[in-house]
């Protein structure tokens, strides 16, 4: 089996749409307000209801308000407040393929995969060097793959390259950062627009695709209604939050009439991918 | 009111520790699923609370050798049985990581509310089968402070299993994890998991300090309580009630609520 029909069995979905729960401010996060996980776990819980309800194939647990993350080993009360988290989303919604994704430690998100039966990790640094708003960002591949063996082989790690708010440190070309990347053990990739909410640039994934037939590759930002066809011509899915929100504003709760708009504009483009 | 009433609600509160099975990463660990590992504890949790214990430990017993910093796979996997627990019982819960990683059992209490964590090595220096324990007092009430956490530090003196490196009487010990260390109880010992607590050291510990809130740690039995209540606080129970009395079988309902009714006795008459 390929890499991409695995990727598509775990959604059961060809061009799977993984919708974000961006979480609310976390215990020890610079903008925590104190008032306990129960609210976190409430927003976290109708954003995630509005879309499963708007027909989104997957979701992916982030903590996304808590600003600057740790470039290496997030802390314990991170990894902790997560794993309440997402054991909520999973009770709730126990058929929708879950992944975790703290910022920006793999190695922690996979221990809060395994613990909570989440299936996917997304992995913001995977392969290579940048530089981010925490300096510089060396990853270790070898030790989240090495940490996935020894915990639950089972888990997907979906690989960010070139992502947005960072720089790479050397200006290869995207195709060539996604092939090591792919080369090197990760399940799928992620291309992204420069910013949170960004679009992916077309012309990334069309580079990326031709050298990567049978390999999944994902729009990482910026999908929306206007842009999911010309993207999904290309790319084999996408993970997105951003345009589903109220004035598509990240900072926004989801619309549930937002995610049925986007998720009927790309019924549109699988049913001409057949 | 003391502290011990005040959070459990009872004088004299009897706490059993619920001993998880290996987690996932730990030597001994065979496989099963975290759900299943929760499955198991929240019924050894169940049969304690039921028959009357007035709080729980959790812990990860299994996971030997202990780490003297455990990885995220634990906190994750320690938060979700211990919030199964919290979500099945209604008393008070501790968490307890070993080999002492109180930062770690300070996250988890944070995440799922719990009320207490025990420290095994919270002031000295000690040495135990996986070499030197530091103090971890200081960097742990600075992380609860950092967290806004209110987690009562139940803090081990001279604990068993291990050699404390200043062979001072355990009195002065006690007294420097309450008074610097600023622990809010002093836990006291045996040799070993189940194995009997010197009378004399509680009576030490209890003459020196009798303001300090004070806890038995071990080898408590129906049959050696007395010897023990008129000097101590609270109680930590678990191999004197589990079948045949034995570390690691499955805690006895009857052994637990024979006991219960002592302590309930002994409430009353004091």
């Amino acid at each position: 089996m390929t890499k991409l029909e695995e990727f598509q069995n775990l959604f059961g979905v060809n061009k799977p749409i993984i919708g974000m729960l961006h979480l609310k401010p976390l215990p020890g996060s610079p903008v925590y307000d104190g008032l306990g996980l129960d609210k976190v776990i409430e927003a976290a819980l109708k954003d995630a209801d509005a879309l499963v309800k708007g027909g989104i194939n997957g979701l992916e647990v982030e903590n996304f308000n808590d600003p600057s993350y740790f470039p290496d080993t997030a802390p314990p009360e991170t990894v902790a407040s997560i794993a309440v988290v997402a054991r909520e989303i999973k009770k709730e919604f126990p058929n929708i393929p879950l992944g975790i994704c703290i910022l920006s430690d793999p190695i922690s998100s996979i221990a809060v995969a395994h613990v909570v039966g989440a299936k996917f990790i997304r992995a913001t640094f995977f392969t290579e060097a940048a530089v981010d708003v925490s300096g510089l960002v060396l990853r270790r591949p070898h030790d989240i793959l090495r940490f996935r063996k020894f915990l639950d082989l089972t888990i997907k790690i979906f690989a960010d390259i070139h992502i947005k708010h960072s720089a790479p440190l050397a200006q290869r070309p995207i195709e060539e950062s996604a092939y090591d990347a792919a080369y090197f053990l990760a399940d799928a990739i992620l291309i992204s627009g420069k910013h949170t909410g960004f679009p992916t640039p077309l012309k990334d994934i069309k580079k990326t695709k031709a050298i990567l037939e049978d390999f999944p590759v994902l729009v990482g930002s910026g999908l929306n209604v206007n842009n999911a066809e010309e993207l999904l011509e290309y790319a084999d899915g996408a993970v997105t939050g951003t345009s589903m929100k109220y004035e598509g504003k990240s900072t926004n709760e989801v619309s549930l009439e937002r995610v049925s708009e986007l998720m009927l504009e790309v019924s549109k483009t699988r049913k001409k991918a057949r | 009111m003391d502290m011990f009433e005040k959070l459990f609600k009872v004088k004299i509160p009897v706490i059993g520790v619920v001993h998880l099975s290996p987690l996932p990463g730990a030597p001994c660990y065979d496989g099963a699923s975290v759900k299943e590992i929760s499955k198991q504890a929240i019924k050894r949790a169940k049969v304690m609370t039921e028959n009357g214990i007035d709080g729980i430990i959790v812990e990860n017993f299994g996971d030997k050798m202990f780490l003297k910093k455990v990885g995220p796979e634990i906190v994750a996997a320690m938060t979700y049985i211990a919030k199964e627990i919290k979500e099945s019982t209604s008393v008070p819960i501790g968490i307890c990581v070993l080999q002492s990683d109180a930062i770690a059992g300070i996250a988890i209490s944070k995440a799922i509310g719990a009320e207490f964590i025990r420290v095994p090595y919270y002031t000295e220096t000690y040495v135990v089968d996986t070499g030197i324990m530091e103090s971890i007092a200081a960097e742990a009430l600075r992380y609860r402070k950092f967290l806004e956490s209110d987690v009562k530090f139940f803090a081990d003196v001279h604990i068993k299993h291990s050699y404390p490196l200043s062979q001072r009487p355990i009195e002065y010990a006690a007294e420097d994890a309450y008074y610097r260390g600023l622990a809010n109880a002093i836990i006291i010992t045996g040799r070993k998991t189940g194995g009997e607590t010197e009378v004399d050291d509680v009576v030490r510990v209890k003459k020196a300090l009798p303001e300090v809130p004070l806890v038995v740690g071990s080898g408590v039995t129906i049959e050696n309580v007395d010897n023990y209540l008129p000097y101590i606080d609270a109680i930590i129970v678990t191999t004197g009630l589990n079948k045949g009395g034995e570390v690691g079988n499955e805690p006895d309902p009857v052994s637990i609520s024979k006991f219960m009714e002592k302590i309930r006795n002994y409430r009353k008459n004091s």
